[in-house]
Order: structure tokens, then C-alpha cells, then sequence
């Protein structure tokens, strides 16, 4: 792999990428991994504070291990982070394709439709769009993916009209390929580099953007372990154990940051015009 | 003591895994009050040369030996305050794309009164002035008015006129124009060509124009000095030129315009190739992938720079005297 | 320049018209019946019928529309669901409170951001720049209520040296006022600041790279004029541009703070209203926050084009 081995020269990626993969792995392990069952109340230790033996970063209200429920958490923020950017990614490629070979008033209707949503920021469409269907992980991935689709649809009609006027396109299509045929072979290759690293930055912004929703109790709702939903109940409890709202809100911090770090350097890295 | 003496010039860009050698071993002088052309084709290093006697390469863009002394003071020794002041007052700039290097949310005039403000000590007011007088004296009507448009205002011509009264505002003892009418179309391009040749006679100021279509030059250039790949190929006054073109490549440039005095906007293409990569040059002559005259030891043997004529220099080994 | 100003304002009529239309066809894409969905599945079908009634829900959806956007040039932007308030006075008590926030978030945003991030861009790859990277793209992935929060917890609980949460009207204590206002501004300005220092490094980078910098250069202007007048200039335009663009990140961040520091602002009243799955309210606040962005968005405009001699032409 060509890539892996021009990855190397960028070791800042390379670490945010290997970050990303462990946490992906402690929310696929997370049964294995974390040391109680995040749901396992225990009221006789409850606040138990940082540090002690049995329950590293303490515990909660209900006597729940905070460690336990941050590894539990992780699943819900990589989760709903991912399907909302497949969600974007499936819509937005499909309205950016549809708009960019139909062309025309459906092309002019479309990205107008789409310049509005982008206007909009994502917190304020997921505020809408959880208004309309009530507060669920299930709302947060439709929220999210609406906020983000303008963001793909704009890259995949740009692909597609830059391919489209190309020569070689009007030979393949006069030679029947079908569109679906000149989208896999022709368009999607180029483009590949800008989606991976507008991939890698909603995935980035969808982590962040879950957790706001998560605090404004608009998210996930308890008993559910979420980042978002820990801090909100971390700030009611900053006295008795701050470390539920610390290591929740960095656990935030670590994964975005190693999200941004990463597609930081894919951007350098796939930059035709880089020089290093 | 020439007014400008560029010697042995080596310029690169150092990449992290390439090396562009954009500009080997120049060597050339330009005396007071003349007018020298510098001539070759797209990537043959005519700009990077230019940016080398400013002290602008472009990072990563280094100037690795050499010399370039005006009036005998090596510029590649003056302190960075030292090579301002040669800059814009000393030694011009005129550029092809003057849309492009003009300010667009800075008025003309002011753009002008920036280069008196640089180097004399004037009042704004005095400068503002000053810098009207310029636009004027290179033939822009309603001066005052003007000054205070916009270059998106202006068209392409006046563009060009401005950065040629910002480049004559100082009266420079010499004045770089990399291809500054090559944007232009025919009837506006005589115009700026005509400034610039008002400038010499008037001013006194030395010229080095660059371009890469000797057909321009043929009237305005006292010598010209043919650029390949880096490498300075031949040289001489421009009528020995034209009459007695020595080098390959000088001879094919020459065929390729239709006719002198005719009209130059049919651009023949001139030799078929292309130059080598700056970045992987070729041991032996560099013309030798689109030389007709190539020899087996072409490829070989890297030609010198010899005299053929008191004033007349060409590099191929068909003028190398003896054989070492 | 007058002009364009007026020119502009028209356009902004049939913009408001479009987000009105918008903003009222929202209430009605709630999965089956907005009142059924209000009152929770469980009211009868002869409550739910008599609410339809009260609001006037069962008329044709153009005379809804046409009763609803009347009121508005007047203030009236309706009742509230749950408790049957105008809305418009609710929301109207809470602007200076949202305002003040805003602004000074702004204000340390800028503080932090410009400064940093156009040193960055002139000094780029230096180890400023690389330093400047690095806390800008961790600041950048910050919750920006954790920062509140932390702020919160060392200055507000621990030192003691800020009241942590609440607010005290301007009018009433000033002094007060200010303290309240310390930490929230705080959070929200230090989050955003990273993000405006990102953007106005691009700014410069890219200013830096056109061809009338290396002009002015050879015209031997001092690195302070070529600075200020050819760099600066042009990258705080196309800064200014695509601040305007993002103004939207502001206001989403003012939501969040408001609700982590008990801010009584408008922001609190929108997920208040999201909560409680009040639509009248939402759809209110949803045109005022969403008119309000645009107006921004019209200043930006109009700021542009006059420190842009390019824009009027069209
Ligand atoms: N900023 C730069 N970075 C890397 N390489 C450069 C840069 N500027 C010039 N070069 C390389 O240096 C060589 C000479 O370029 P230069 O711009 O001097 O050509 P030129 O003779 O002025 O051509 P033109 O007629 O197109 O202006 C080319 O191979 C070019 O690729
Ligand atoms: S040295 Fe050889 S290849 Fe080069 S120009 Fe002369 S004859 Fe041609
Ligand atoms: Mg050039």
C-alpha cells in the first residue's frame, strides 16, 4: 500500500490514526474492556472519588462505574457519528449526482436547496429536526445527517460536472456506458481523496455535535451511557465528582482531536501539490 | 563597470526529494543604458533569473553560487533594509500580469505614492501628487480622476501603464520587464514597448526584457542573450544575431517566425520537443534530444560557452575550437 | 454605495418572505398531528379536537399562514402552547441578555483569534506556527461546554472568584452584571477563538501568496507597509466574507453556553421550547434566530462591498 507507506512521513497522522482506531476498538470490545457493567448501580459507593482501587475515575449518583461508562459511551459517539455521515454521505451523493448530470433547473433547485441548509449551522437543524421526532439517538443520526449532506452533495456535483464536460465521458456515454458505470470508474476515483477528508472531518464535527446535543438533553437519553448526557449530569453533580464530567468531556476532546489531527494530515498527504 | 553583471548565477529548488535546477551558471552583464533581451521558452529559468537579481525567489527557491554585482556591489551581500532600497528605486520591475499585481482594494495612484513613500522622504500629499505626475507622463488622460479608480477598473493597457509608472517612479538605473506585453494585444503592445524604449531615452535607465518570442524583441534590444534548460546557449548584439545565428536552437527560434517584419500574431511552433525536466537535466548538451546536428558526443560532453565573434558567444560543441 | 445598500435591503424582503414560508410548513412535516404530538398520545381524541379549535389548527393552511405572517409586522408572533403567553414579549425580555453575551463573546474571540492566527500566517511553518497548529486545532476540538465547564469549576467553584452561574441586568448592577458575564464570555470567546484564528491564518496564507504581495515587494516597499496595506488589508476582506459564513457556529455556540451558565437568553428559550415540544414557540424562535442571522449576514454583505471596491460593479 502506497498510501501506508507515504502515511509514515506524516507521524502526527499516523498516531491520531492509530487513536482512532484503538477507540473504535474499545467501543467494539467495550463488554471485554470495561472493568463493570455501565448500568450496574451500587449505592453504596456512590461519589466514589478519582483514584480509587476498585473504580479507577470513581463513580456516579447511582454508584455507577464512571470508567466503565466512558467505554460504554464511546460506542454511542462513534455509533451516531458514523451513520449520521453515512447518512450525509448517501443523501448528499445522491442529490450532488443527481444535480450535477441532470443539470439545468433541477441542478439550479437542488444546490439552492442545499446553499440554505448549509447556511444553516448543524446544531439549529438538529434542534429542528429532534423537535419534529423527539429526543433519540434516532433523531440525532437523521439531525446530523440532514446538517451534513449539503457539505457531500456539493463535492459529488462538482465531481460530477468536471467529469461530465470531459471528452473521454462523451465517448464512454456515446458507447452506452451507463451513468452508474461512469460514477464508479470515472467519477468516483477522483473525488475519493476530498471525501476522505470530508469524511474524517464530519466524523469529527459529528462526535462534537452529538455531545452538544447530548448535554442540551436533546441526545441520547439516560440510562443510555453517552458522552453528551454524562457532562449534563456531571454539571449537576461538580461538587460530589468532577471527574464524570472531566474525563467525559475529554474523552470528547482526545477522539475529535485525533479525527481533525487525522484528516489535517490525509488533506496534506493527498494534496497533489504538497512538497514535503 | 557594467551596470549590472550577473555571474555564474546558480538557482534551485530545493524539495525534500527533488531538486529543481532552474538556473545554471547564467553569467551575463548589462551596461548602462542598454536595452538586453533575454529570450527562450516557457520554464527555461528567464523568471527565476529575474527573481535571483531581486532577492524574491519564491521558497523553496535558493540561489546556491554566484554573483550579481550592480555598479560592483555584490547584492547577494546587502543587508535585507540595503536590498530594499536597491528595489523599486535602483532596479525595477515591470510583470506580465499587471491585473494581478496591482492591489485590488488599493487605488492606483496610491499604489504609485507607496514607492515615493518607500524611498524619499515626501509628505503623503506630496507623494499622492507625484504619483499622478507618473500616470500622466506615461500617457493616462484625466490623470487625477484616475488615480483614484481601481485596477479592475482600469483595462488591460492602462493596467500595464500603471506598473510602468511605478517602475519609472524612481528613475531606476535599470528596469526588469518579464514579459510585459505578452497579455496585451498587438496595437497596445507597440504602446508599452514604446514607453519603455521613452524611458531609456529619457531616463537614461537600462533595460532587461524578457520574452519568449524574439520576434518582439528584434527592435527594441540592443543584444540578446538566448536562454535553454537554464543555461545561458548563445549571445550576442541582435543584428549579428539575426544575421549569423550559430546555435541549433537559436537557428530554429529564427525560422520559426514567419516573417520579420510581418505580423507576429501566428505563433509557428517553433521546435518540435520539449525541454528536459529541471529536476533531471541531462549530463551532456540539453539540446540534444531536439537538435537536428546531434552527435554521439552531444550526449556526452557538456558544451562551453565560446566565443565565436569579439561580441558573439555560443555554447554546442560545433563551435568548440579543439577537442580536449 | 447607496445604491447597492437599498438595493440589497429589497432583496432581503423576499428572503424573509421565503424563511416565513419556511418556517411556517416546518410545523406541519411533524409526523401526523402537531397537537397530537404536543399532547403526548395519550389525550383524547375530543382534547385534542378542542386544541385544534383554540389554535385555530383546523382552518384551510392558507388562511393559517395569512392570520399568522399578518400578525407578525406588528410584533405578534402568537401564543405559546403550554401556558398560553404571547411569545413575542417572552423572547424580546430575553435579546439584550443574548446580545450582551454575543457580543462579548465576539470581542475575546477576536482578541484571541486574530492576532494569533494572523501571526501564524505571516510567520508560516515557523515553530510559532506549528504551536499555533497544534492549540488551535485542540481548542478547535474542544466542547465548548467542557471549557465552560472547567472554567466554571476552577474559577467559579473552587477560587471563588467569579459567581459561576445567573445573571443581573445591566440596569440594575452594572457591576454585577459584568461579573456574571465573565465566565460565559470567557467560554464562548475561547471557543470560538481558535476557530477564527484558523480561519484568519487561511486569510493571510493566502493573501500572502498572490501576486501583488511579491509586486509590492519589488516595488521595495517596507515589510510594514507590504504587511498592513497589501496583506492585512485583502486577507481581513475575504476574512470578513467568510466569518460570514460561519456566523451561524456563533450563534450555535451561544446556545450551549447560555444553557450551562443559567444564561437567560434566547438560546435557553429555543431548547426550552425543543424540550417541551412547544411548536408555536419553536416556530418563533426559530424565524426570530434565523432572521437575525440573516440580517448579520446582510451587514457582512454590506461591510464587503464597502471595503471591496470589486463588489458593487454587479
Ligand atoms: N516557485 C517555484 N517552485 C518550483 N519550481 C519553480 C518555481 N518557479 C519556477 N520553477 C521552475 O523553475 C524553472 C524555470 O521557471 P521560470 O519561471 O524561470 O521559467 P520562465 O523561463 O520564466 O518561463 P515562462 O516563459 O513560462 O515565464 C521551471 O522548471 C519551473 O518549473
Ligand atoms: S552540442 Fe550537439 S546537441 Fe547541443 S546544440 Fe550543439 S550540436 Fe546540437
Ligand atoms: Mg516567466
Amino acid at each position: 500500500m502506497d498510501f501506508l507507506k507515504r502515511l509514515r512521513r506524516y507521524p502526527v497522522a499516523l498516531a491520531a490514526g492509530l487513536c482512532i482506531l484503538a477507540v473504535v476498538l474499545t467501543a467494539l470490545f467495550a463488554p471485554v474492556l470495561a472493568p463493570y457493567d455501565p448500568d450496574e448501580m451500587d449505592t453504596a459507593t456512590r461519589f466514589a472519588p478519582l483514584g480509587t482501587p476498585s473504580h479507577w475515575l470513581g463513580t456516579d449518583e447511582f454508584g455507577r462505574d464512571i470508567l466503565s461508562r466512558i467505554i460504554y459511551g464511546s460506542r454511542v459517539s462513534l455509533l451516531v457519528a458514523f451513520a449520521a455521515v453515512a447518512v450525509a454521505l448517501a443523501v448528499g451523493g445522491v442529490l450532488g449526482v443527481l444535480a450535477g448530470f441532470s443539470g439545468g433547473m433541477v441542478d439550479v433547485l437542488l444546490m439552492r436547496l442545499m446553499d440554505l441548509l448549509f447556511a444553516i449551522p448543524a446544531l439549529m437543524v438538529a434542534l429542528g429536526v429532534v423537535g419534529l421526532l423527539g429526543p433519540s439517538a434516532f433523531s440525532v443520526v437523521v439531525a446530523l445527517g440532514v446538517a451534513y449532506t449539503p457539505l457531500f452533495a456539493r463535492i459529488a456535483r462538482s465531481a460530477v460536472v468536471g467529469v461530465r464536460s470531459a471528452a473521454y465521458i462523451e465517448a464512454a456515454r456515446a458507447m452506452g456506458a451507463s451513468p452508474a458505470r461512469l460514477i464508479r470508474c470515472e467519477v468516483l476515483p477522483n473525488i475519493l481523496p476530498i471525501l476522505l477528508v470530508q469524511v474524517t472531518a464530519s466524523l469529527a464535527w459529528g462526535i462534537l455535535d452529538e455531545a452538544s446535543l447530548g448535554f442540551l438533553g436533546l441526545g441520547v437519553q439516560p440510562p443510555t451511557s453517552s458522552w453528551g448526557a454524562m457532562l449534563t449530569t456531571g454539571r449537576q453533580y461538580m461538587y460530589q465528582a468532577p471527574s464524570i464530567a472531566l474525563f467525559a468531556g475529554a474523552a470528547v476532546l482526545v477522539v475529535v482531536f485525533a479525527f481533525n489531527l487525522f484528516g489535517d494530515g490525509l488533506r496534506d498527504l493527498l494534496d497533489p501539490r504538497s512538497s514535503r | 563597470m557594467p551596470l549590472l553583471e550577473v555571474d555564474d548565477l546558480e538557482a534551485a529548488f530545493l524539495f525534500a526529494d527533488r531538486t529543481v535546477r532552474a538556473v545554471n551558471g547564467v553569467s551575463f552583464a548589462v551596461e548602462a543604458g542598454e536595452i538586453v533581451g533575454l529570450i527562450g521558452e516557457s520554464g527555461s529559468g528567464k523568471s527565476v533569473t529575474v527573481q535571483s537579481i531581486l532577492r524574491l525567489l519564491p521558497s523553496p527557491g535558493r540561489i546556491v553560487r554566484g554573483a550579481i554585482r550592480l555598479n560592483g556591489v555584490n547584492l547577494l551581500d546587502l543587508s535585507r533594509e540595503q536590498m530594499r532600497q536597491v528595489r523599486g528605486r535602483r532596479i525595477a520591475m515591470v510583470v506580465q500580469d499587471a491585473l494581478a499585481a496591482l492591489n485590488p482594494v488599493i487605488p492606483i495612484g496610491e499604489q504609485i505614492a507607496d514607492v515615493f513613500l518607500a524611498h524619499t522622504r515626501v509628505k503623503r500629499q506630496t507623494a499622492w501628487e507625484k504619483a499622478v505626475g507618473m500616470l500622466r507622463r506615461v500617457g493616462i488622460s484625466a490623470a487625477e480622476e484616475r488615480a483614484r479608480h481601481y485596477a479592475h477598473e482600469f483595462s488591460g493597457g492602462m493596467q500595464q501603464r500603471t506598473v510602468i509608472a511605478a517602475a519609472l517612479a524612481c528613475t531606476p538605473e535599470l528596469i526588469i520587464a518579464d514579459e510585459p506585453t505578452t497579455a496585451l494585444d498587438v496595437t497596445v503592445q507597440q504602446q508599452i514597448l514604446a514607453l519603455l524604449q521613452q524611458a531609456r531615452s529619457e531616463l537614461g535607465s537600462a533595460i532587461l526584457y524578457i520574452s519568449h518570442d524574439l520576434a518582439v524583441v528584434t527592435h527594441l534590444c540592443d543584444r540578446i542573450l538566448i536562454m535553454y534548460a537554464g543555461e545561458i546557449v548563445e549571445q550576442g548584439p541582435t543584428r549579428t544575431l539575426f544575421r549569423s545565428p550559430k546555435h541549433p536552437y537559436t537557428q530554429g527560434l529564427l525560422a520559426s517566425i514567419p516573417s520579420l517584419h510581418g505580423d507576429v500574431q501566428e505563433y509557428l511552433p517553433a521546435i518540435p520537443g520539449l525541454p528536459p525536466n529541471a529536476a533531471a537535466l541531462p549530463t551532456g548538451c540539453r539540446f540534444a534530444a531536439r537538435c537536428s546536428f546531434v552527435q554521439e558526443r552531444c550526449r556526452s560532453h557538456h558544451p562551453e560557452l565560446v566565443s565565436v565573434d569579439s561580441h558573439h558567444a555560443v555554447r554546442c560543441i560545433l563551435y568548440e575550437a579543439t577537442t580536449p | 454605495m447607496l445604491r447597492y445598500t437599498l438595493y440589497r435591503l429589497l432583496l432581503f424582503v423576499p428572503l424573509l418572505w421565503g424563511l416565513s414560508v419556511v418556517v411556517f410548513v416546518y410545523i406541519h412535516l411533524i409526523p401526523g398531528d402537531p397537537v397530537q404530538a404536543m399532547v403526548g398520545s395519550s389525550a383524547s381524541q375530543e382534547f385534542v379536537a378542542q386544541l385544534r379549535e383554540e389554535f385555530g389548527l383546523n382552518r384551510p393552511l392558507l388562511v393559517q399562514y395569512v392570520d399568522w405572517i399578518s400578525g407578525l409586522p406588528a410584533g405578534d408572533l402568537g401564543i405559546t402552547f403550554r401556558s398560553r403567553q404571547p411569545i413575542a414579549p417572552l423572547l424580546l425580555a430575553r435579546i439584550p441578555a443574548t446580545l450582551e453575551l454575543a457580543l462579548a463573546g465576539l470581542l475575546i474571540a477576536l482578541l484571541v483569534g486574530l492576532p494569533s492566527g494572523i501571526l501564524a500566517g505571516l510567520f508560516k511553518n515557523s515553530p510559532f506556527d506549528h504551536l499555533f497548529s497544534i492549540v488551535s486545532l485542540a481548542g478547535y476540538s474542544m466542547p465548548l461546554f467542557w471549557l465552560g465547564t472547567l472554567l466554571m469549576v476552577w474559577l467559579g467553584v473552587n477560587w471563588k472568584v467569579l459567581p459561576s452561574q445567573g445573571y443581573v441586568p445591566f440596569t440594575q448592577d452594572p457591576l454585577k452584571n459584568l461579573q456574571y458575564l465573565v465566565l460565559p464570555a470567557f467560554s464562548l470567546g475561547l471557543g470560538l477563538g481558535p476557530y477564527i484564528g484558523r480561519m484568519a491564518r487561511a486569510a493571510v496564507i493566502e493573501a500572502l501568496q498572490e501576486q501583488y504581495v511579491n509586486y509590492a515587494h519589488a516595488k521595495g516597499l517596507r515589510m510594514r507597509t507590504v504587511v498592513n496595506r497589501y496583506v492585512l488589508r485583502n486577507a481581513m476582506i475575504s476574512l470578513l466574507v467568510v466569518f460570514g459564513l460561519n456566523i451561524g457556529f456563533l450563534l450555535s455556540g451561544q446556545i450551549v453556553i447560555e444553557e450551562l451558565f443559567n444564561w437567560p437568553g434566547a438560546g435557553r428559550l429555543i431548547v426550552r421550547a425543543v424540550l417541551e415540544r412547544d411548536y408555536f414557540m419553536i416556530q418563533a424562535s426559530v424565524l426570530i434566530y434565523a432572521s437575525i442571522f440573516l440580517a448579520i449576514n446582510l451587514l457582512v454583505e454590506l461591510l464587503h462591498a464597502y471595503l471591496d471596491p470589486r463588489v458593487q460593479l454587479k
